[in-house]
């Protein structure tokens, strides 16, 4: 591979500062969120416009150099490792919010575009983009889109992929290619196949994205239990009674110390689990709703349930939840959260397993849940200096996606598989279903030049680096 | 019966109904072998959408799977055979208080047919369309390679969403053969207003009013005055119709119409008189079941200039728009082919092509007409040249389906190889993207 050649190109293409080579420059590339597994890329390069993202794609395909799109880097699956001397190739400058259009009920954005941001430039208008992941401050329109990913609201409004309208992308060969937003009558949904597929099926450069009207008003209330069971009870009677409200969100003992620690909200250290149920629409049905819910959870055995009271309130409750995560540093040196799904009423059973999985494996692992999906996130902890915890945390991990698996789920919800969890699709998916997503993103990426060795597991690219640094 | 006769074009040499997806796929790998056509069939339902079959082949018929395989209420999944009717899946959700949110054209059609077709009705607006309740698909390829794509959770991000380019592809990639969907709790209440208008400008006002107000429509609908009174027995009318209703509880649903009521009187807007539509389920079937034969997708924001530029047709036609989704569709009625074909092409093709964020499908093309198939769905240059490498992939002996929906280039020496197989962007049959990338290595 003649790489001074590709870096003197690119520098040529773009311009010489956008261009980072330098072994002291790299180091920040070596991993996403995913820190278990570190490469370095042969180069970063930031482009400034499609046309800038097209004239590395060339120059990449021409020498079969893998490319790696990223945008803030939050993944939690290794997704931008930059396995086999890859090119990183950087979303954060196309950082444009080109139209908001109240009327069509879109946003037009460029890829790099922190979903944050275009959450502010909503703000007011009566209207908001649904997806809503924990990451939102950081993480870019690019990256969710690439990972289709979820949040606490996607119980009532689903997950990214039913949010984009169109894309612009620009595909294995350099050609820039344009799907939707305007859906014709029977005409396929492109758009909606790139969504999730992790960088393999072309660089995201702009997204059409559909904006919801803001709810009327919202009733958020925190029921606190003593046994993690009539927690998830409790999610399982509100569905059964009809309601599907906008979150349901679970958390365990573990994880309500740590972020009592960070935080001091005021929870009981004797709470074993924390739902925090949203509902929301028009005044007359939320009265109802709310006492059905405030019922349900008295009925499942909640010691108390408060009701937010004001906005205020409210957003203290969300921050509890948003910020547990990141209260997670206080528990352990090193985490990973994992990231499983299971039909809804397995909700109970797979719990249980975490416990039992954690208790085998001497690890120590704090739930939070968006239980409405039957989306778990067991975070598993260890310190990295002890690289025989790491092997049993990661150990555990690995039972858990396989009960998921057994359980009629899935290894991932909202997180992708990245490099983390490819050995895992050909335990969920068959020969031929693989193959047939084998085929699809040939089509995008004839060379194999986009994020090969990610995402499915059947290729020679980067064997070997699913595993840990040594 | 035999299904096959209510499919028009050449007839089919036989029709197989298998039992199993297995023997699904050894009958499409059988006729690959041979380059042989294959037919995939529901219930004949809608037999009339996309352009003819090309060249005589056999008929699949999915009647005969029609298992329930899986339902978990409290989990809101289901999981059917392809063949299963609308109708009977209907019941089995309905006994347990659910439903799936979207209108379908036709009840006695099969599950299979209706994904394959992908049509959306008028609350596809508040509810979103197929692609949104399709949680995984089981499917046979044009080799007779089966293959499962999604999930049967209702969240996953394992993979490719490969699944999602067989919902309104009408089985010309892989033959769908099991669906998984996500249902919900059925609403309490649904309602609507409908309110009279002189002209399109008019209902344009009400619908930017509507933007602006926190109500959440269900459907957002127009009608043409003829079509409003075919399908609601409302007394006739010369302007259009706007229809906006609602779903849920009751409490929200009266609460949301008495905003909607107040809305339009502070308009401005003339209006005759507003009604209320209590049986708003029954009119959103039934506008999905209305047959139209050339829909328009547009920015939701321009279908109003759109049919200001389309003039005289919005009088002469019957037509409704999906005002919410910007998609209007019409009916021009029975023609010869000629004449059916020149309307389309002048009077509704060519004022569209002015309209730079608007497209036109042909639905439902009559027998004879010449509409190839990427024409006729108003594909773009990117799609034309993305499906086409698709098709390729998924059916290179272009055997399924052949000639009723685009991409498949012709293979050289295939049985009845037309050239008007061959979409707009053509170019040797590589496994690629662009021709042009593939040949210049
Ligand atoms: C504290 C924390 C909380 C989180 N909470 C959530 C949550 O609630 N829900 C959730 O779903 N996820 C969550 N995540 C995971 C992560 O934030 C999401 O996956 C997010 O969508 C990644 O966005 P990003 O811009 O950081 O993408 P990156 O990490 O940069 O990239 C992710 C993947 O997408 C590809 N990619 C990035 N941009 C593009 C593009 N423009 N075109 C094509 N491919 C591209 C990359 O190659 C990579 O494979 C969380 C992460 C952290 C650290």
């Amino acid at each position: 591979m003649a790489l001074p050649e590709l870096i003197a190109e690119l520098r040529r293409v773009l311009s010489p500062d956008r261009v980072l080579h330098a072994p002291s420059e790299l180091a920040a590339y070596d991993c996403d969120a995913y820190t278990v597994v570190r490469r370095r890329p042969t180069a970063v390069v930031f482009p400034h416009d499609p046309a800038e993202v097209s004239a590395v794609v060339t120059q990449c395909a021409q020498r079969r150099v893998p490319l790696i799109p990223r945008g803030a880097g939050t993944g939690l699956a290794g997704g931008c490792v930059p396995i086999d001397g890859a090119v990183v190739l950087m979303l954060t400058r196309l950082n444009r919010i080109l139209e908001i259009n109240l009327r069509d009920r879109w946003a037009l954005v460029e890829a790099g575009v922190p979903n944050l941001q275009l959450a502010r430039a909503l703000a007011g208008t009566g209207y908001h983009y649904a997806p809503d992941p924990s990451s939102q401050g950081a993480s870019t329109i690019g990256g969710n889109v690439a990972t289709n990913a979820g949040g606490p609201h996607t119980l009532k409004y689903g997950v990214t992929v039913n949010h984009v309208l169109g894309l612009e992308v620009v595909l294995g060969d350099g050609s820039v290619r344009r799907f939707g937003p305007v859906a014709g009558a029977g005409a396929p949904d492109i758009s909606g196949l790139i969504v999730g597929s992790e960088g393999r099926m072309g660089i995201v450069t702009k997204a059409w994205v559909r904006l919801t009207p803001n709810p009327h008003e919202f009733r958020t209330f925190r029921a606190i239990y003593g046994d993690v069971e009539s927690a998830t009870r409790t999610v399982s009677r509100i569905i059964a009674a009809g309601i599907i409200p906008a979150a349901m969100e679970l958390m365990d003992r573990g994880i309500i110390g740590a972020v009592e620690d960070a935080y001091h909200f005021g929870f009981s250290r004797e709470a074993e689990a924390v739902l925090i149920i949203e509902i929301d629409g028009p005044p007359p049905g939320l009265d109802r709703q709310q006492a059905q819910i405030l019922e349900l959870c008295a009925q499942c055995g909640a010691q108390e349930v408060l009701a937010a009271a004001d906005p205020a309130m409210r957003d203290a409750l969300w921050k509890c939840r948003k910020m547990a995560v990141g209260a997670v540093g206080r528990l352990s040196p090193s985490y990973f959260i994992q990231d499983g799904v299971v039909p809804r009423t397995q909700l109970p059973h797979i719990l249980r397993r975490i416990a039992e999985v954690a208790a085998a494996n001497r690890v120590r692992i704090v739930n939070v849940a968006h239980a409405g999906d039957g989306n778990v996130h067991p975070i598993i902890l260890y310190d990295d200096a002890d690289p025989e915890q790491l092997r049993r945390a990661l150990r555990a991990g690995e039972e858990l996606l396989l009960e998921c698996i057994a359980c009629g789920g899935s290894v991932t919800a909202e997180h992708g598989i990245g490099i983390e969890k490819r050995e895992f699709m050909s335990r969920q998916y068959a020969a031929a279903d693989l193959k047939a997503m084998q085929r699809t993103a040939e089509v995008f990426d004839p060379f194999e030049i986009l994020n090969p060795g990610k995402l499915l597991p059947d290729r020679t690219a980067g064997a070997g680096a699913g595993r840990p640094n040594e | 019966m035999n299904v096959a006769d209510q499919r028009p074009g050449p007839k089919l040499l036989a029709t197989h109904a298998p039992r199993s997806v297995d023997e699904v796929a050894e009958i499409v790998r059988c006729a690959a072998e041979r380059g042989q056509a294959v037919y995939p069939i529901g219930a004949g339902t809608q037999a009339d959408v996309g352009c003819m079959p090309r060249r005589p082949g056999i008929g699949l018929s999915l009647a005969a799977l029609d298992r329930l395989i899986d339902y978990q209420p409290d989990d809101m999944t289901i999981t059917v055979e392809a063949g299963m009717k609308i109708d009977r899946l209907r019941r089995v959700l309905a006994e347990r208080g659910q439903w799936l949110p979207l209108d379908f054209a036709s009840p006695g059609g099969t599950v299979g047919g209706a994904l394959a077709v992908g049509l959306c009705g008028p609350r596809r607006f508040g509810f979103g369309g197929w692609a949104d309740y399709v949680l995984g698909l089981r499917a046979v390829d044009g080799q007779g390679n089966e293959f499962f794509s999604g999930a049967k959770v209702v969240k996953s991000a394992a993979g490719l969403n490969v699944h999602r380019l067989l919902i309104g592809s009408l089985g010309s990639l892989a033959i769908i053969a099991e669906a998984t969907l996500m249902v919900r709790p059925r609403p309490e209440m649904q309602a609507g207003l409908a309110c009279r208008l002189s002209d399109p400008a008019a209902a344009d006002r009400l619908l930017d009013a509507l933007s602006r107000s926190r109500l959440t429509p269900s459907a957002a609908d127009l009608y043409s005055g003829a079509l409003w009174e075919q399908l609601s027995g409302c007394e006739p009318t010369v302007g259009p119709v706007l229809v906006v209703g609602f779903a849920g509880a009751a409490a929200d649903v009266e609460w949301m119409l008495d905003g909607l009521r107040q809305q339009w009187r502070e308009a401005g807007v003339p209006f005759d008189a507003i009604e209320r539509v209590e049986q708003f389920d029954a009119l959103c079937e039934a506008a999905a079941a209305w047959p139209a034969e050339v829909g328009v997708a547009v920015r939701p924001s321009r279908l109003c200039a759109l049919m200001a530029r389309l003039g005289g047709v919005m009088t002469e036609l019957p037509w409704q728009a999906r005002a919410g989704d910007g998609m209007l569709l019409l009916r021009v009625g029975p023609r010869t082919p000629a004449v059916w074909e020149s309307f389309v092409r002048d009077r509704i093709m060519a004022p569209t092509a002015e309209e730079p964020s608007a497209r036109v499908a042909v639905i439902r093309p009559p027998e004879g007409s010449a509409f190839a198939p990427s024409e006729a769905w108003g594909f773009s240059e990117d799609e034309t040249v993305v499906w086409t490498a698709l098709k390729e992939k998924f059916d290179p002996k272009a055997i399924l389906n052949p000639g009723r929906f685009p991409g498949a280039i012709a293979a050289a020496g295939a049985p009845g190889a037309s050239p008007s197989d061959r979409p707009a962007t053509d170019g040797p049959a590589t496994p690629g993207i662009s021709a042009a990338t593939t040949a210049g290595r």
